[in-house]
Formats: C-alpha cells, structure tokens, sequence
C-alpha cells in the first residue's frame, strides 16, 4: 500500500559551496580600506565615538564592534535509515555586538548589545544606519550606569592599591587579517556516512528488537567570517567553519522512562569526516549495546559518600567547572571579585593535577583538534602561546582580560569571560597515573575501608553511570540523575589518574580517562518526568 | 522531483539561495500522508473508546507551512530566512460531552510536536502520533478527574450546555499547491523590499525605515475520529512598509502600511507601492511637527477604515461565542440576544465564505474553519438586534452548534473567532452629508473643532469579567476638524478609550462607501487573519487618552548617516 518511489533525492549529489575556509595568513598590514563593511564599521565609531556626549554625561572613549556573517550552511538529516531533509543555504546572515565604553581607561562603565546587520558588502550608509540606530541609546544607558557606579564605588571601601588599578587595560592596537579562500565542498561522504550509520542502527535495532521510538542522524555544516574593529585601531579579521554529526536514538524502559543514546561527533575539515568514521558497522554496534545497557540499567535513588571514579564527558563537564573558575572578575559593588584571584601561589586543587591552556597557531596545529581555533580575542587581544593555570594543584595564572583586578594587570587573550572555549586548547594532566585495572582495585578497596557494599563510577553523562559491587568487583549499570557537589573541593581529594588520556569530541578539552577521588558526596534527583504508558499496542511497521 | 542546486560561480553579492532539497508534495504523496495519519488516529481510537475512562473524540491537526521572511532596513535586506516546518497537535476528549477533560477555562492548547518538513516518513510518523496519543490520554484522564472534583466542590456554573457539540464530519480536500504557487521570485521581492525601504529611508525626518516580506504557504489537515477529513491550503503574502519620526519634544511617531493577498501578484504595483510610500514618508514629516493636543471628549469621525477596526474591537471580541462560557468572561451581550445593542439601521455581518470585497482580497476567508467545520455566514447583529454568536464546537446555552468560528494557531487550541466582519447600514450618507452632520455635531457641543481619525495601528479589548471592559485604539494618523472651515490639521498624541455599552448607543451616522481592513487578530488560540469592511461613522462621543511619555525618548544626538 504504501509504495516508496519518491525519493528525497538522488543518491549522490554534488554540493558545492562557495567561499570557504582555509584560513589563509594574508600579508595585509593595513587597515581594509576596500572592504565595504570595515569602512562602515570604522566611520561610524569613530564619528561616535568623538561625538557622542550628552549634557554632562561622560563621553565614550571606546567602542567596539564584532560583525560575524554566516556564510554557508548545509544540513542532512535521515530518519529511521530513510534520508528526511536536506538544505543548502547560502543566504549570508550578518550579526554585531557592538560595546561602548564611557568615561576613561581608569574609570569605566561597558554595556554591548546584539545588532542585527544587512549582509551588503556595497552599502557602507545601510550598515552604518543599523549601527547609528542601536547606538545612541546604548550610549546613554551606559553613561546612566556610569554615573550609577560612580556612586557606588564612593560607598566602597577600597585600599590605596585598588583605587589605583585602571578599570580597563589600554593596549596598543593590532591587525590580524585572515583571509577566506574561496573553496568548492562535496558534502557528498557526509551524506553517504549519515545515511549509512542510519540504515545500519535501523535493521540492528529491529534485528535486537529494541523498540527504537526515534532515530535520526543530524549532518551540520556552517562556516563563518569574524570582523572585528575598535577605536583604539585595532582590526582583526578571520574565517572560521565547524560540521557537526549527530546520532539519536530513544525509546523507553520498562516501567516507561526515556532512554536515550547519542553520539555526536565535531570537526573543522571535511577530510577529518573521512578519517575517523570509516567502519559504520561498529559504530552501530556501540551504539545498540549502549543502548541495550541502559535499558538493562538499574534505578538509583539514594545518596552515596564514599570513592568514586569519575570518567568520559562527567570529568569533561568537570574540566570546564573548574576553568569558569578561573576567570579574573573586578570588583562590584555586590561582588567582591572572584575568589581565586587572591590565592596565587596556593594549592586549590590536588597535588596530583596540573592544568595548562594552549593558544593560537600551536592550539590549531596538535593533533587531534578538530576545532577552528580563533587567534585573537573579543577584546583584540592575541594570547601567548601558552599559559600554566595550575601546577601541581597550585594556582599559577588566571585567564584574564582587558578588565585589570589586583595582581592580574595585563590580558592574556581569553575575552569575554566564562565558557569561552574558542580560542584555546585545556589540558589536564596528573603526576600519579596508573592503569584502569589498578584504579577499580583501588576504588573497592577504599569502598570497602570506609565500610561500603559498592562504590560509584560517574560515566558519561550526568544519567547513566556504575556501581561496583566490592565484593564480586562486577559493574553494573544504573540510572540516577545526579549532582557532584563542591567540585572545586572534591578535586583537592584525587589519588590517582589513568595513564590513558581522553579528550573532547573536538579535541580541545583533554584529560585522563578517568580520575579516582579519594571520597566526594554525590546527591540524586527524582526524576519527574511523567511515565510512557502504552494504553494502546505500539503500531506495528 | 529533485531541484537542481544553481551553480554559482563567484561571489559579488552576499545574498544567494537557499535551496531546500523538499520532496515533491504530489496529490499521491499527500493522501498517503492523510491515509497513515488517519489509519493510525483510529487504530488508537478503536482501543481507547473501550476503556473504563472512554475517548470519545480525538483530532489531529497538522500544519505544513514553508515561510520566506525578507526584511529590509534603510534600503538594505537585513534578514532573509526560509524555514520548512511540520507541526502535529492532538486534540483529545475523554469522558462524555457534558463534562469533558476540556470544559471551557480559556486553556486551549494542544499537545503537539514541531519539526523540520521533509520527507514523509511512515514509521516516524506512526510511531510519533501512537506516542503523543498515549501521553494525551495519559494526561487527558488525570485531567478529567480533576474537572470533576473542581464541578463537585465550586459553585455551579451558569451555563448548562455540553462540553462539546455534536456535529456532521466534514469531508473537504484541496490538491496541493504548486510548490512556489505564491510566486516569490527572491531577487525581485529582495529589489522590491529595498526600493521601499529606501524610499523611506532617503527622508532624514525618518528614524526607522523599515520593509518586511513574509510568505506563507501552508497546508492543514484536520483529521478525526468521527471520520471528517478536511484538507486545504492557506497561502499567505503580507508587505508590511513601516516608518518611524520624531517630534522636537522626543515624541515618536509611527505610520505603516499592511498589503496582503494569497500571491505575489495580488500585490499592488511596484509604482502604487511607491507613491504610498512616498505619502508615508511625507506624512512621517508633517507628523514630526504637528500639533500636540490633550485630552478630549467630544463628536470623532472614524475614516471607513477605522470604523472596521473599531467595531472589530468593541463589539467583535463580545460575539465570540465560546469565551461566553466561562464565568471568567464579562459575556457583555450573552443575555441581549434578539434585544436592540446598536442602532436600527445597522446589521453586522461575519462572513468566512467571501474571498474579496470590490477588488480587494479578504482574509479572513476560509472554507473550513480549524475544527474541521465548514465555515458559515453569520448574521449577528439584524437591524440592530442581536440574533447570533460566533460559535465553534465549544456551545453555550441557547447556541449548541458551530457555525464555522472556530479558528486558532496550531497548537494554540482553537476557539471562537472573528472572520470577515461586514457592517451594513440602511441610512448611509454621503461624504458630504456625513461632513456637515460631524460639523453640526461639534457645533451643538459648543466646540470650535472635532478630530477625525484616518488611520489606527490597531487595537486591544478587555472581555474578562476581573478587570475593565474597556477598549483602547491607537490613532496614527488624527486630524482637527474645525468648524469655521479652515483647513484640516494633522495632530498627535492620544488614544482612544471606551466601554463598549456606552459606544454601542453613539454610533450616529455612516458613511455609503465601505473600505476593507485586513489584519492579524491575536487572543488565545494565537494570531489568525481577518477583515473588517465598514462605512465611515460619525461617533456622538469618543473619549481620547493622552500618550504620555511611554511614547517619547530623547532625540538622538548623531544624525543618520
């Protein structure tokens, strides 16, 4: 009855879009005189910047702008090993933040906001406009929020020392312009892998029997140009893409919870898409057997204090905690900063770990990183090399920027702040490794000195996990939703670390495979999700 | 059939194409769509309808929609988006028609799930609808008993009838369109949006200078368990040309023009698009300088336009139907029926089944509402008598059938709305005779002028019976009328204000020459395309609210480049 003659498509397709990436270093010293969107960017600051004043208020003596077009994009998406949608969308969409300072190096107020810009590349008075409209009232909120901190800060008790710190760092200005090469893309493995993973986990679903309510692959690429110009003069100019492969699968469990398995995997060259994901057939296979041990997964509930190993994407996400950790915050009027900026030289973390951030053309080229990394900061700031946040669990740096605090006067690039993974590598590292074998003897060992019948491994993500019984040393798979408290507090209780690494689907976060804690408390959260009942039978295909 | 990519060879312009690979939606294709779904909603029903707590009424309605929004600033695209969406809603009843999981509170959404169209995928969608089905009875049933302890421990509602009504299926299916059959031609609709943006944006009184595109081609189908199946299109083309000054006192002044029709080509000429804009921008200029005025109560001719407007506010909102069932709604006019509400010489009329009014496209025109139900004319009001109510399935004591009202936005739910709203009057006047008579009236109130209102941005009313039943509409284009004969003067500043009651006593004269208002309605089961056609009408008192200063800013200190 239900015939399948029309297809979506043909089965190779040749997909080409124009414009992109390679990012090539172009000898270009000078700002971009030529380039349409830089002049306007360039006229318009300018002019208000030394324009801008109203009544009394303090005038901007900074502004900035960040235009980023997106160039290309190209989905592909199958559902249930049959391809569903397929877009190609040249149309360039064209975005600002725009941030304006007001008042003086020493005392400043900063504001930014989202502009939405037309994609012209001929009509300097268009972008202009568009910029002129979000501009005057941009202005007079922060020159309002000036004069509100001003008022503050005389409320504030400050020593002689903090009183003397700029609020914002005055550098001298840089050009950094990359150029985009126009290059023709072949989307067509991309779709040949997707759709083959997904006509492979389809047929060993049904072969396994395992009720699969959804299933889809997701194939994304989009590539980017980032402009960038502030009064001070400084221009910088890259091109950037990422493609992204996503597989979901979900159905539920026997009392009616969801499972869900995906795998994602992200690159920046198309050859990257060739080189990893070749056997398909094992893929699939990872995959159903994930998915059948979490439907086999027990239900956890309780709290547990005792050792945990803690692996995969937990200790990723914990990575991440740590470096939001680790960002120099001036103080405000309902903040005193942040913490760690007053304990340079002392130990924060465990003995055992070091932490180290990589930047720049040494971060683009390691092996592994699948990641356009960005080369200069939001603030127009390029970063060194390298820099060491922690040795031996002693905090040595922070990452910092253009806003000074005491002890942190100068920017190390890593504009703006908090999660702010574009233009670096994280690695880390531990002193005491040892094999996986060795951590679980250990992990049951300590279980069973502290009096526990099992002990916790927090795997992959934050549902799905494992208890080990003491006494048989067996694995077994649970489901409980939990929160790893005190993170900073727990990494000062590290033993040992594996002495195989991992890292980030993108390469740019990288780790040992897993980090035994010597003891940590773990809460769980009920789940309130209503259950899946099956009133009527499931249809059958 | 496969769209061919266009090979693009360089790039001097930034705006290329986007080239959604959609499977062709042939008339085959389609009713497999509408086999798979219907055959899944009754092998659920057939299981469901036997359980201790039965379902004795399911729908799903789908909505495949493809929509190009172009959006030009100062002469330059800024957006330009296409996106392709599927969004599935179930509509369940569980229990029996007096007293039903969805007894009337004003929560009217739906269970639903959006994604990317693409092509039809039999197993996805099977197993999507069997799931969403079991998590709306799941619901549906807890939500039943919680329905009946609330009947069993609140005062007894007023309004005895039915839950739902009983009605005929309905059997209705539209062929597909063609795939582009609005007729958007990019770089022309790009050219077009452009050209008037910069008509605007070429005056330096105007701050804001702003085109926007948007086309719609939707196809909707209302599938359910008593066996109707109601499949038709619903394309979509809307120009919205908008300008913004500013007066010396930092008072902002807006004016726009909405253009809508079902293609490309049922918009005005390029030259026509032009010439009103170029009146906008004039009109953007005068405003920037014209007379502030204050608060005023006193005669106002409403222009034919406005008079649409006005009566779509006060007295359309309080024909819908269904709010009237709850004790939350004022219900104005529930207990008025075939009493005198408005003068005897006017009948108002809604009517879904007329697709244009002398020339001009009217949208609130359907042929089956989105209950499934074919949409009918009303005829509410009858010399000033009130005979009927917008209903749709929700029915209310007295009106126990869908008369083709129930309208709504996907998973918003649907529920009693206005369509194309006709007002008639058996006494028209003259231009020239409405004039004199605005006159006379302004002189018998022993003033030197009266306002004449020519334009609004649109309007609001309150119906719940907790706050004010007060309507409010924002003039953009005010004219003092003087009764010495000097020249008409544009102002600014006001708003007009009133309860509905009051307004209804003085309407005291319309026009003979009726003009149509096409807009979006927005309540609680989302926006929906309407009209107005209405006479211009002299009202005996009008109330205006000052603006105030929600309505000004500081002028800007730069100029625009």
């Amino acid at each position: 009855m239900y015939h399948q003659k029309h297809f979506l498509f043909p089965r190779w397709t040749m997909l080409l879009c124009l414009f992109f990436p390679f990012q090539l270093l172009l000898a270009q010293k000078d700002f971009p005189k030529n380039d349409i969107v830089f002049k306007a960017i360039k006229t318009e600051l300018d002019r208000s910047v030394n324009k801008l004043q109203k009544d009394s208020l303090p005038k901007p003596y900074f502004m900035s702008i960040k235009v980023t077009d997106q160039l290309c994009q190209f989905s592909y998406e199958t559902k249930f090993g049959e391809p569903s949608f397929k877009e190609l969308d040249t149309i360039v969409k064209r975005n600002g933040k725009l941030t304006i300072k007001v008042g003086n190096y020493h005392r400043s107020q900063s504001e930014n906001t989202g502009i939405l810009l037309p994609a012209t590349n001929t009509d300097e008075k268009a972008i202009r406009s568009m910029i002129w409209l979000v501009t005057n009232g941009l202005y007079e909120y922060t020159a309002t929020s000036y004069v509100r901190k001003m008022a503050d800060l005389k409320q504030e008790n400050l020593s002689e020392e903090e009183k003397a710190i700029d609020d914002f760092e005055k550098r001298k200005p840089v050009i950094l312009l990359r150029s985009s090469a126009q290059k023709q893309y072949n989307f067509d493995y991309a779709q040949k892998i997707s759709l083959e993973i997904g006509q492979k986990l389809h047929k060993k679903a049904k072969k396994e029997n395992l009720l699969l309510e959804n299933l889809h692959t997701n194939y994304g690429f989009t590539s980017f140009l980032e402009r960038y110009y502030n009064t001070e003069g400084t221009v910088y100019q890259y091109p950037y893409q990422s493609m992204t492969l996503f597989i979901h699968m979900a159905g539920i469990d026997s009392i009616g919870k969801d499972i869900v398995v995906e795998k994602r995997w992200q690159f920046n060259r198309l050859s990257q898409l060739q080189e990893e994901i070749t056997n398909t057939d094992s893929i699939a296979d990872e995959l159903i057997q994930l998915y059948k041990t979490k439907y086999a997964a027990e239900s956890y509930t309780k709290s547990y204090m005792g050792p945990i190993l803690i692996t995969g994407q937990y200790l990723e996400n914990i990575i991440s905690f740590v470096t939001n950790n680790l960002y120099t915050e001036p103080k405000t009027s309902n903040k005193d900063g942040n913490p760690y900026q007053k304990l340079n030289g002392v130990r924060i973390i465990s003995p055992q770990l070091s932490l180290l951030a990589i930047y720049g053309d040494k971060a683009q080229e390691t092996e592994g990183v699948k990641k356009d990394i960005a080369p200069i900061d939001e603030e127009g700031v390029i970063p060194p090399d390298s820099i060491v946040l922690v040795k031996n669990g002693v905090l040595k740096n922070m990452f910092t920027t253009r806003q000074k605090v005491l002890h942190y006067p100068t920017s190390n690039g890593n504009a703006p702040r908090y999660n702010n993974h574009k233009n670096r590598l994280l690695i880390l590292t531990g002193s005491k490794k040892q094999s996986y074998s060795s951590l679980i003897q250990q992990l049951i060992d300590e279980a069973k000195a502290q009096g526990l019948s099992y002990a916790l491994i927090l795997d992959s993500d934050d549902k799905y996990h494992y208890k080990v019984d003491v006494q048989t040393g067996k694995l077994i798979p649970i489901k409980a939703k939990t929160n790893l408290s005190n993170v900073m507090q727990i990494l000062r209780r590290v033993i040992a670390v594996e002495d195989k690494n991992d890292q980030s689907i993108e390469g740019t976060i990288r780790f040992p495979k897993s980090i035994l804690l010597e003891d940590a408390q773990i809460t769980t959260h009920k789940d309130t999700q209503r259950l899946k009942k099956n009133f009527v039978p499931r249809p059958e295909i | 059939m496969y769209k061919k990519f266009p090979l693009l060879l360089g790039s001097m312009f930034l705006f290329f194409t986007s080239v959604l690979y959609a499977y062709e939606n042939t008339e085959k294709e389609d009713k497999r769509f509408v086999h798979i779904i219907q055959q899944e909603l009754m092998r659920n029903y057939e299981v469901l309808k036997k359980r201790d707590i039965p379902v004795y009424y399911m729908a799903l309605k789908v909505e495949r929609t493809s929509q190009n929004v172009i959006t030009s600033l100062y002469g330059n695209v800024l957006d330009n988006s296409l996106g392709s969406l599927i969004d599935f809603s179930v509509l369940m009843r569980v229990g029996d028609r007096t007293l039903d999981n969805r007894h009337y509170t004003g929560n009217l959404s739906l269970p639903s799930f959006v994604d990317r169209m693409g092509k039809i995928n039999e197993e996805a969608i099977k197993l999507f609808v069997w799931r969403e089905i079991q998590q709306t009875y799941s619901e549906a049933i807890d939500k039943l008993k919680y329905n009946k302890a609330q009947q069993a421990t609140q005062a007894k509602e007023e309004d005895k009838s039915p839950d739902f009504s009983v009605e005929k299926p309905s059997h209705y299916y539209e062929k597909p369109l063609d795939e582009n059959y609005i007729g958007l031609e990019q770089s022309h609709a790009i050219a077009m949006v452009d050209t008037l943006s910069k008509i605007l944006s070429d005056n330096k009184d105007v701050l804001i200078a702003q085109v926007n595109l948007s086309t719609s081609q939707e196809r909707t189908y209302y599938i359910d368990t008593d066996g109707g199946v109601v499949v038709q299109n619903k394309p979509i083309v809307r120009l919205f040309i908008n300008g913004s000054s500013m007066a010396t006192d930092g008072m902002m002044l807006e004016d726009y023009k909405t253009y809508m029709g079902e293609k490309m080509s049922e918009l005005p000429s390029i030259e026509q698009l032009k010439k009103d804009t170029r009146d906008m921008s004039r009109r953007l200029t005068n405003l920037a300088k014209a007379e502030k005025i204050d608060t005023y109560n006193g005669p106002v001719l409403l222009s034919a336009e406005v008079s649409g407007v006005f009566f779509h506010e006060f007295l359309g909102h309080r024909l819908e139907g269904a709010r009237m069932k709850s004790g939350e709604d004022a219900q104005t006019l529930k207990k008025k029926v075939n009493e005198k509400v408005l003068p005897e010489r006017i009948s108002v009329i809604f009517d879904p089944t007329i697709d244009n009014y002398k020339g001009v496209s009217l949208h609130g025109n359907y042929q089956y509402d989105d209950e499934g139900m074919k949409g009918q004319r009303v005829v509410a009001i009858e010399n000033g008598i009130l005979k009927n109510f917008l209903m749709n399935r929700v029915p209310i004591d007295g009106f126990l059938h869908s008369n083709g009202h129930g309208r709504g936005e996907g998973s918003r739910g649907s529920e009693s709305r206005q369509s194309n709203l006709i007002v008639e009057s058996t006494n028209p006047l003259s231009e020239s005779q409405l004039k004199a008579r605005f006159i006379e009236e302004i002189k018998k109130k022993h003033l030197d002028y009266g306002y004449r209102i020519d334009k609004v941005s649109g309007g609001l009313t309150m119906t719940s019976a907790s706050s004010a039943n007060v309507f409010y509409l924002d003039p953009l284009v005010v004219y003092k009328v003087y009764v010495d004969g000097r020249p008409d003067e544009l102002v600014r500043g006001i708003k007009i204000v009133g309860t509905p009651l009051v307004a209804f006593a003085q309407i005291i004269a319309e026009g003979d020459t009726h003009q149509t208002f096409n807009g979006m309605c927005g309540a609680a089961s989302g926006s929906v395309p309407v009209s107005a056609i209405a006479p211009a009408m002299l009202i005996k008192e009008l109330e205006f609210q000052k603006t105030g200063d929600s309505n000004r800013s500081a002028l800007p200190i730069l100029q625009r480049p």
